[in-house]
């Protein structure tokens, strides 16, 4: 998984957006899955390898236990949220360096 | 009723061994158990689970380990049995494809686990090999050959097994130049 201060990685992000509220490991794969309807499909492995790796950077924090199932919540921390805000900034970069080059060249 | 079944796989079979287990799967026979050249399995719908094999990076009785194994159980994967560090998991057929790692970087990660654990094993076992084989050969020994024709078919095999892990690592690095 590339955390670094490049791009993330789809799962990283979703698992970030995902934590904008308290979540468990399993509402985080729910979460991605509807929000991308259906296509984001975070398989369990990757997704704790995400988690640990996250949480060691600080980028979330473990906050409770889910009183229905027993079940550890996460959520995004400070860092996590602007490392968010950076990675949506770059993606804006890339699509709109996309759309104009392309209406350029497609518009002659 | 719980049926045991004897079947040897080398640890580099680990692709042939879960086909194996899937299709007993498929035939009502639900892995329950394992243990060394040995599976023991109970009644099952057929095609009701389908299973998956990991190398993992902590061993399941760590607490590292436990962990892992709990945070599968929450989202839908249920451990089931467990060799050194190998594990065996399986979930319900209906809730989707068995798919652990959906990102090449983790796909790598086990990939170079499967492999640093061969390599030892193999080293060994072809360093023996030539020591054996030359003191027979030196000492006029036949047995010392004979003996060590196990290793020889280790490191041969196991050989292979390397230089086929080590082309998938290869090819998931190029691919991951270009996509997750």
């Amino acid at each position: 998984m590339n955390i670094g201060n490049n791009a993330l990685t789809e799962a990283v992000y979703y698992i970030l957006l995902s934590l904008l509220e308290p979540r468990h490991g399993y509402g985080i794969m729910q979460f991605a899955e509807q929000l991308s309807g259906g296509r984001v499909r975070l398989a369990a492995g990757t997704l704790y390898g995400a988690i640990n790796t996250m949480l060691e950077k600080g980028w979330i924090e473990a906050c409770g236990i889910e009183p229905n199932s027993r079940k550890k919540e996460y959520v995004i921390t400070q860092t996590g949220t602007a490392v968010l805000l950076g990675e949506i900034a770059r993606l804006e970069e890339l699509a709109a360096n996309g759309r104009v080059l392309l209406n350029n060249v497609m518009n002659g | 009723m719980k049926q045991k079944f004897h079947k040897f796989f080398w640890a580099w079979e680990y692709e042939k061994e879960i086909q194996w287990i899937n299709d007993m799967a498929a035939k009502g026979f639900g892995l329950c158990h394992v243990g060394l050249c040995t599976y023991w399995f109970e009644d099952c719908e057929p095609g009701e689970y389908i299973y998956g094999l990991e190398l993992a990076e902590h061993s399941p009785s760590s607490l590292a380990g436990r962990e892992y194994l709990d945070f599968l159980s929450e989202c839908g994967t249920e451990y089931v049995s467990s060799w050194l560090r190998w594990i065996y998991l399986r979930r319900k057929t209906a809730d989707g494809p068995f798919n652990l790692h959906n990102d090449l970087d983790s796909r790598l990660s086990h990939l170079k686990r499967v492999f640093l654990l061969l390599l030892p094993v193999i080293l060994i076992n072809a360093l023996v090999a030539v020591y054996n084989i030359t003191l027979g050969l030196c000492m006029h020994l036949p047995n010392n050959i004979v003996i060590s024709s196990l290793n020889v078919i280790i490191a041969v095999q196991g050989t292979a097994a390397l230089i086929r892990l080590a082309r998938m690592i290869y090819g998931l690095k190029k691919e991951r130049q270009l996509h997750e």
